[in-house]
C-alpha cells in the first residue's frame, strides 16, 4: 500500500512538472502569424543586399523610425517582382490599397519603458544582433506569441520559461537591460527608461 | 512449514484507489507545481496583467516630436526639453547646456506633464464656506465668484473705510505683475503684495554701496571658491535646481561650501563642513567671523579703506570688539576656535561669498542678519566682485503698463484687518506665505479670491478658488531668477489645453472689473508679452540661448522682435551682458552710520540673551522642504512618498537624545502645542536635527483637510514674520 500511495505521489509531481515545464509554455502562448511573410534573408542576401538600416532608419533628428512603413516596400514593390504568395499578398492587400501592413513587433516594450535605439546603436555602437538576435538572416517570419495573460510578446520574456536565457540576445526583460548595463559599467537609474 | 505471502498482498480495497491514493496525487501535483515556472509565471504576468486594464490611459503611439519650452512651476526658468507623441508630452528633461541654471530639472519639473490629472487638481470654479466642523467645498458657476468680486470692488470704491483692495501676487516681476499694480491705482487705498525674496531682500543692503543706478543684485556662484551658506537651502530648493550641484561638480579641484544651519538639512551633507548654530543666532556668528576678519586684518586690500572708515564709528568698533570669540560661541553654540578657524578658512580660499536664506514664507530673517551676512561678504571682498555679490540691470519692462502705479508692499506693512478684498495669483506654486499671516490683516468682512490650479495652502483663508491653466496650458512669462546675476527672460509655451472652465488671473480681473463698471479693462496678455520682448531686443545687449540647438548667440543676430519672440516661443532664454564691475563704486555703505549699528547692537543683544539661556523647552522650527517634491506626480508619487526622501506633510522630527528623554517613539501619533495652538503630528527620531529643536517640514502642496501649515503654531514678530517658538510635545497614546 507504502507503494501505491508513493507512486500517487511520484505521479502527480511527475505530471504537473510536465504540465509545468511542457504544456504550461504551449497553452500561455498564443501563436498569431503576421500579417505578411517576409524574409529577411532574401532582402539581406547577395541578390538584393539591403542592410539592416535600410528599412530601419534612423531619423534625421537622430530618433529611430522603427518598424518601416509602406514607403520602404512601394520603392521595389509597386510591381510586382516575382511570383512568390507572400509578395502577392503584399501587393493586393496592402501595396495596391495603400494601407500600412499591421506588423506584430516581437520586442514591443510595456508602455512604460522608454528605450532609445539611438543611445545603444549610435553611441554605444551595440549590433542589431545583441539585442534581436540574427532575425536578419532569417528566411520567413516567424509566429507571433502573444502572452495570453499580459499581452507582451514572447520575446520579452524569452524563449525558455524559465526566464534563462540561452542566446545574448533570448529575453529583453528590465533583468537583462540591467545586466548587459552591468556587464558594460553603464549607469543605472529608474528614470533612464521609466521616464 | 509453508510460507505464503498472502498476508503481504493487498486486500481489493487496497488495490482500488482511495482518497489516501488521490491525496497524495494532489500532493505529489502541488510539489510538482512549486518546481515549474507554473505559478510564478502566471503570477508575473497576471501582476503585469492589472496594469494593463483597458481603462488606464496609456500615451499614444506616433512619431515622436521633440518640442521645447521653459519651466513655470518656479522662478528658476529651466530649459525644458519636451518629447511629445503628437500633441502630448510624454517626458520632460533638462538642458545641461543652459547658462546659470545648468537646468537640471527637478522631481516636481520632471513630472509636471502629469500635474493636470493630479487629483489635487482645481478645474471648476469652487466656493469655499466655513463651517462650525471646518470648511465645505462646492462647485459654483464662475459668475457667481464675479459677482461677489465685482460687488466688494464696488462697495469699496463707494466707501474709501471699507477697507483696502489687495493683490497678493506670488511670482512678481512678470508683465501681469505690472498689470496689478496699474488696476490697483484705480484704488485710493490699492495694495500691492509681493512675498519676501530672502535672496534678493539680503542682497539690497548693497544698493548704496555699489552704486545706486542697481535696486537688484545677484550671485555669481559659478566664480566662487568658497560658500558660506547661512541656512540657504542649495541642495533643496534654492536657486535653480542644477546651478549648485554643477558648482559642486566643478569644484574637484578645490572650493569649499560651509553650511551653517541647526539642522543636518541635504545641504549641510554636501557641504564641505557644517557649523550647527542655534536657531537665530546665525546674525551673531557671522558678526563675530567679521570681528576675527577685521581684528587679524584679513580682509582684501581693496576693501581696507572701508573697513577703516567703519573702524573709525564707535559704534561700529565697540560692537566687534565685544564680540569676541568666546561670547558669540555661548550664543551660538559653536566653540571659539572653530569660530576663528573658519574666519581663517572663508578668506583663504576667495572669491568666497556668504548666502543667507531661511524657509519659505516670511521667514525669519530680519534686518540684522542681512546686515550681519552683508558685512562679512563686505570683508570677504565679495561685493561687486566676480564670484561675489554681483549688480544686475533690472528686467525691461513693457511699455504697456502704466508708471503710475502702485508699490509693492510687504504685508508686515499692511495694518491689521485692513483688507476688504484679497486676490491672490498663486501661480506660483511654493514660497507660500502663511494664512495665519494674512488672516491678521483681513478686515472683517473680507473676501478672499485664490487663483490657483491647485488647493493651496491659501484654502483655509479663500472664499472662493478659481481655476487657472497650469505650467505647459498657457503662455507664462519667467522673469528673472532671484539668484540670477544678470537680468533673463524667457517663454513658458502651452502644449496641453487648459479645463474649459480655467481663465487666467488676468482675464478674471478683467471680466470683474467689466462687471463691476471700473474704468479699466485688462490688456490683452499676449500683447503685454510682445510689448515687453519688444523692450528686451531694443536693449540690444545681451545674449539668447537657444534650447533646440544648444547655443548661445548675441542677441543682435536677432534682426527684430518679432524674431526674438518666436524664438522664444519655441523655447530660448535671453541673458542681460553683465554690469561692467570694473568701474564701480563702493561708497555710500550703510554701515558708515551709527545708526546703523545701534541697531544691530540693540538686535543682537536681544538674540544673544535668548540663544545664551539655559534651553527649558523645545523649540518649534519649520522649516522650507522643496516644494517640487510634494507635487509629485500621480504616478510616481507612490514612489516618492514610499522612499522618504523627502519628509512629508505631517512629520515632525526630533533628535534622539530628545526622543530618548521624553519617551517618544519613531512614528507614534503626537501633538505638538505652542502658545498659539496644536498640530497633529507623526514623530520621527532623526540624528540629524539638533538636542532642543522640532523640526517640521513646511509642505506647499497639495494640501488635504487635515493638514495644517506649522508655521501656524510659531510667534509672529513686529516685523509680520515668523519665528521659532517655544514647544512641547504631547504623546496621544498616553
Amino acid at each position: 500500500m507504502r507503494v501505491h500511495t508513493h507512486l500517487a505521489f511520484i505521479l502527480g509531481f511527475i505530471l504537473m512538472l510536465g504540465i509545468g515545464w511542457w504544456a504550461f509554455p504551449l497553452a500561455l502562448y498564443e501563436k498569431i502569424d503576421q500579417p505578411v511573410q517576409f524574409s529577411h534573408k532574401t532582402h539581406t542576401g547577395e541578390n538584393v543586399g539591403m542592410a539592416c538600416e535600410d528599412c530601419h532608419t534612423f531619423r534625421e533628428d537622430g530618433s529611430f523610425g522603427g518598424i518601416p512603413t509602406m514607403d520602404n516596400c512601394t520603392g521595389c514593390h509597386s510591381e510586382l517582382q516575382g511570383t512568390s504568395a507572400a509578395e502577392k499578398v503584399l501587393f493586393e492587400e496592402y501595396i495596391s490599397k495603400n494601407r500600412e501592413i499591421p506588423w506584430l513587433v516581437y520586442s514591443r516594450q510595456p508602455e512604460n519603458v522608454y528605450f532609445s535605439h539611438v543611445h545603444h546603436v549610435k553611441l554605444a555602437e551595440i549590433d542589431c544582433e545583441r539585442c534581436h538576435g540574427p532575425h536578419g538572416a532569417s528566411e520567413a517570419l516567424p509566429p507571433y506569441e502573444r502572452n495570453r495573460i499580459s499581452g507582451y510578446s514572447r520575446n520579452i520574456w524569452g524563449q525558455s520559461i524559465s526566464g534563462i536565457r540561452t542566446a545574448p540576445w533570448d529575453g529583453m526583460k528590465m533583468d537583462d537591460c540591467e545586466s548587459c548595463h552591468a556587464d558594460h559599467n553603464v549607469g543605472l537609474s529608474c528614470m533612464g527608461c521609466h521616464k | 512449514m509453508k510460507l505464503t505471502n498472502e498476508a503481504a498482498k493487498p486486500s481489493a480495497s487496497q488495490r482500488n484507489i482511495n482518497r489516501r491514493h488521490l491525496l497524495k496525487f494532489v500532493g505529489g501535483s502541488a510539489l510538482g507545481t512549486l518546481f515549474t515556472p507554473l505559478p510564478w509565471k502566471v503570477l508575473d504576468d497576471a501582476t503585469i496583467w492589472t496594469q494593463n486594464w483597458s481603462w488606464i490611459p496609456v500615451p499614444p503611439r506616433g512619431e515622436t516630436i521633440i518640442r521645447y519650452t521653459t519651466c513655470g512651476l518656479c522662478p528658476a526658468g529651466c530649459g525644458v526639453r519636451v518629447r511629445c507623441i503628437g500633441s502630448q508630452p510624454i517626458s520632460l528633461t533638462g538642458l545641461p547646456d543652459q547658462p546659470i541654471g545648468r537646468s537640471a530639472l527637478c522631481p516636481g519639473g520632471l513630472v509636471a506633464h502629469h500635474l493636470p490629472y493630479h487629483p489635487g487638481r482645481v478645474s471648476h470654479p469652487l466656493r469655499i464656506i466655513k463651517t462650525q466642523r471646518g470648511s465645505e467645498v462646492r462647485q459654483i458657476p464662475v459668475d457667481q465668484a464675479l459677482e461677489a468680486i465685482s460687488q466688494t470692488i464696488a462697495d469699496v470704491r463707494s466707501d474709501s473705510s471699507a477697507g483696502r483692495v489687495a493683490i497678493l501676487d506670488m511670482l512678481p516681476g512678470r508683465s501681469v505683475s505690472l498689470v496689478y499694480r496699474e488696476f490697483l491705482s484705480k484704488f485710493s487705498n490699492g495694495v500691492y503684495l509681493a512675498p519676501v525674496d530672502d535672496t534678493q531682500h539680503a542682497l539690497t543692503v548693497f544698493a548704496g554701496i555699489a552704486g545706486k543706478e542697481y535696486s537688484e543684485f545677484g550671485v555669481d556662484l559659478e566664480q566662487a571658491r568658497t560658500v558660506v551658506s547661512f541656512g540657504t537651502d542649495l541642495m533643496e530648493g534654492w536657486g535653480a535646481p542644477g546651478r549648485v550641484s554643477h558648482l559642486l561638480d566643478s569644484w574637484e579641484d578645490g572650493g569649499r561650501l560651509i553650511q551653517i544651519e541647526p539642522r543636518y538639512s541635504k545641504t549641510a551633507a554636501m557641504a564641505d563642513s557644517w557649523l550647527p548654530v542655534k536657531p537665530g543666532s546665525e546674525p551673531i556668528l557671522a558678526l563675530s567671523l567679521a570681528a576675527v576678519i577685521v581684528n587679524e586684518k584679513l580682509y582684501p586690500p581693496e576693501v581696507g579703506s572701508l573697513v577703516a572708515q567703519i573702524q573709525g564709528i564707535p559704534e561700529a568698533r565697540t560692537l566687534l570688539d565685544e564680540l569676541t570669540p568666546e561670547r558669540a560661541a555661548q550664543a551660538c553654540g559653536i566653540d571659539p576656535q572653530t569660530i576663528v578657524t573658519t574666519a581663517r578658512e572663508i578668506v583663504r580660499q576667495t572669491p568666497a561669498l556668504a548666502l543667507i536664506g531661511g524657509a519659505p514664507g516670511e521667514s525669519g530673517n530680519q534686518r540684522a542678519d542681512h546686515l550681519a551676512i552683508g558685512l562679512l561678504n563686505l570683508l570677504m571682498g565679495a561685493v561687486g566682485r566676480a564670484g561675489g555679490v554681483v549688480p544686475r540691470r533690472s528686467l525691461p519692462a513693457p511699455a504697456v503698463a502704466s508708471s503710475s502705479d502702485v508699490p509693492v508692499t510687504r504685508l508686515a506693512g499692511v495694518p491689521d484687518r485692513s483688507i476688504r478684498l484679497l486676490m491672490i495669483d498663486a501661480s506660483s506654486l511654493g514660497n507660500s506665505i502663511p494664512a495665519s499671516l494674512i488672516e491678521a490683516k483681513l478686515a472683517e468682512k473680507s473676501l478672499v479670491v485664490t487663483f490657483s490650479s491647485f488647493q493651496t495652502g491659501y484654502s483655509s483663508i479663500s472664499d472662493y478658488i478659481l481655476p487657472t491653466p497650469l505650467y505647459l496650458e498657457s503662455l507664462m512669462e519667467v522673469p528673472t531668477a532671484s539668484d540670477s546675476p544678470v537680468a533673463s527672460y524667457a517663454l513658458s509655451a502651452p502644449l496641453l489645453t487648459a479645463p474649459a472652465d480655467s481663465l487666467t488671473p488676468l482675464e478674471y480681473l478683467g471680466r470683474a472689473a467689466s462687471q463691476a463698471v471700473l474704468d479699466w479693462s485688462a490688456p490683452d496678455a499676449e500683447a503685454l508679452i510682445e510689448s515687453r520682448i519688444q523692450a528686451v531686443w531694443e536693449t540690444q545687449q545681451g545674449t539668447v540661448f537657444v534650447y533646440s540647438e544648444e547655443t548661445t548667440k548675441p542677441l543682435t543676430d536677432f534682426a527684430s522682435a518679432a524674431d526674438l519672440a518666436q524664438a522664444l516661443r519655441e523655447g530660448a532664454c535671453w541673458y542681460d551682458s553683465p554690469v561692467d564691475l570694473a568701474n564701480l563704486k563702493l561708497s555710500g555703505s550703510p554701515y558708515l552710520t551709527a545708526d546703523t549699528w545701534d541697531r544691530l547692537r540693540s538686535d543682537l543683544d536681544q538674540r544673544i540673551e535668548v540663544t545664551s539661556a539655559p534651553a527649558s523647552s523645545l523649540v518649534l522650527m519649520p522649516f522650507g522642504t522643496s516644494f517640487m517634491a510634494t507635487l509629485a506626480s500621480p504616478l510616481t508619487g507612490k514612489l516618492t512618498s514610499e522612499s522618504r526622501l523627502y519628509p512629508q506633510a505631517g512629520d515632525a522630527f526630533i533628535s534622539p537624545s530628545d526622543a530618548a528623554r521624553l519617551g517618544v517613539r519613531e512614528g507614534e501619533r503626537a501633538e505638538i502645542e505652542t502658545a498659539r495652538g496644536r498640530l497633529p503630528v507623526c514623530m520621527r527620531i532623526d540624528s540629524a536635527i539638533m538636542p532642543g529643536l522640532i523640526c517640521v517640514p513646511i509642505v506647499e502642496v497639495p494640501v488635504s483637510a487635515a493638514w495644517s501649515d506649522p508655521r501656524t503654531l510659531c510667534e509672529v514678530g513686529k516685523d509680520g514674520a515668523w519665528r521659532g517658538t517655544p514647544a512641547s510635545i504631547r504623546r496621544l497614546n498616553v
